[in-house]
């Protein structure tokens, strides 16, 4: 039967039985699969402790054709999350980067750039970036590796450079306010020190920026930005928005 | 099973409640059922009372927020003997239990009824934390332990409680993470191990 080895972080975890759970897996070679673990709630399963939501694991799963669901054979951990998760509020920039993905990335379909983006921001955690600015990195990034959110060049219009510049979500284009006809909603413009860190974000490695200072003000702003962009992406709220509030990110929508 | 559409109804409704159970499949409901069903009328009654009475008469403790009989003083707060000055938080009233039966702690304890997990929509608020600052502000209280489980749900818990009671108490201790009692190194996890070596503590 044709298994797929892959190297692949978990990203959620469902209760199917008493003894079994449903792993949704992003793995590196195939993108999301979803896979029955049996017995892994059991103490004595060897997948105990290697499924832990954000953990880093080596699988191999048993996809049969024409069906969505596949059967864990083996999970060997390469790196536990439970050093972030026990640390708040980063158990919230977990909790809200596995929903996202699990969101956000289609089924069988590799995306290396976001895989590396995961590992980057949980390393960057583990250095010391703080909370808020790990979540907007992740998100940001997302969604400009997902073609929405562009490095912003100045209005793509009239080639303006000056802020504020904003965002058209549904072109995954940056105008100037005289050329974005549509005017969005107030707190959706990019401000010139919004702008700075947002280039620092596409510039940096985040454990590179967890040293650096930010203006408080310019991070929540951005975060209430990114997250506006996040949800409407997504065709709805997170539900882990609640605790992701607890990052001190301006209101989202 | 389509053998379930010629059964009568009343029965087939009892089938569909029994398997709403945790762990009651399909084949598990029928025998339950029908062992009822060949113990006569008296045994279906007495259950049914029985459960009648488990959803009147248990309410949840106001201090602890464990279970305890309606009207009645709770067993474990209202039990002089027990010492103030530890309480232990737990995830359910099952845990309650057994912690119970190690016979190693005589505090007090505080049930969260679940763990962070927005996903599922359980948030701190749902935690109980205003009783918890209650008990806390009586000024008793030496030592919290924090007694979640180790998965990501339970250190997300832990953690976001021990920010939540950071210099309300004395002490904030972490149930220690350890080896299964009778296990051989070869046949623990790295995982477990290496939570062990972490959490060791002075053996002399
Ligand atoms: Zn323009
Ligand atoms: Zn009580």
């Amino acid at each position: 039967m044709p298994a797929l080895s892959s190297e692949a972080f978990v990203l959620l975890r469902h209760p199917l039985t008493e003894s079994s759970w449903i792993v949704t897996l992003f793995t590196r070679e195939e993108g999301v699969v979803r896979a029955v673990a049996k017995g892994a709630r059991r103490t004595t399963s060897p997948f105990r402790g290697a499924l832990e939501p954000l953990s880093r694991v080596r699988v191999e799963v048993v996809l049969k054709e024409g069906r969505e669901l596949g059967t864990l054979r083996s999970a060997e951990l390469l790196e536990g999350s439970l050093d972030l998760h026990g640390r708040w509020p980063e158990a919230a920039v977990l909790m809200g980067m596995g929903e996202t993905l699990e969101r956000a990335l289609p089924a069988h379909a590799a995306e290396e750039e976001s895989y590396r983006l995961l590992g980057a921001v949980l390393a960057g955690l583990r250095a010391g970036a703080p909370p808020l600015l790990a979540w907007v990195y992740f998100s940001a990034w997302l969604l400009r590796l997902h073609g929405v959110f562009p490095r912003p060049e100045g209005c793509v219009t009239c080639g303006a450079q000056g802020y504020p510049l904003l965002l058209d979500l549904g072109a995954g284009e940056w105008r100037c306010p005289r050329c974005q006809r549509q005017r969005p909603a107030e707190g959706r413009a990019l401000t010139g020190p919004m702008a700075s860190l947002l280039e620092a974000v596409f510039r940096s490695p985040l454990a590179s920026l967890a040293r650096r200072e930010f203006p408080q003000e310019a991070l929540s702003a951005l975060s209430g930005m990114v997250y506006w962009a996040l949800a409407a992406y997504l065709g709805r709220p997170l539900a882990t928005w609640p605790a992701l509030e607890s990052l001190g990110g301006a209101a989202g929508p | 099973m389509k053998a379930v559409n010629a059964y009568p109804p009343s029965l087939r409704r009892c089938l569909e409640e029994l398997q709403k159970l945790p762990g009651i499949g399909p084949k598990s409901a029928q025998r339950i059922l029908f062992h009822l069903l060949e113990r006569g009328a008296g045994a279906s009654v007495e259950l049914a009372e029985t459960l009648l009475a488990l959803g009147k008469r248990v309410e949840r403790c106001p201090d602890c927020r464990a279970f305890k009989e309606a009207g009645a003083a709770c067993a474990l707060c209202g039990d002089p003997s027990r010492d103030g000055r530890l309480l232990c938080i737990v995830e359910s009233a099952a845990d309650v239990l057994l912690i119970e039966g190690t016979g190693e702690f005589r505090g007090h304890y505080h049930v969260l009824h679940g763990l962070l997990s927005p996903m599922k929509g359980i948030h701190p608020e749902q935690l109980g934390l205003e009783v918890l600052d209650r008990r806390l502000g009586g000024g008793t209280v030496e030592e919290v332990i924090l007694a979640t489980p180790p998965t990501a749900e339970g250190e997300a818990t832990a953690s976001y409680l021990a920010n939540h009671l950071a210099g309300r108490v004395a002490q904030i201790s972490r149930i220690a993470y350890g080896l299964p009692v009778g296990t051989d190194f070869q046949y623990v996890d790295t995982l477990t191990l290496s939570r062990a070596l972490s959490g060791r503590r002075r053996f002399l």
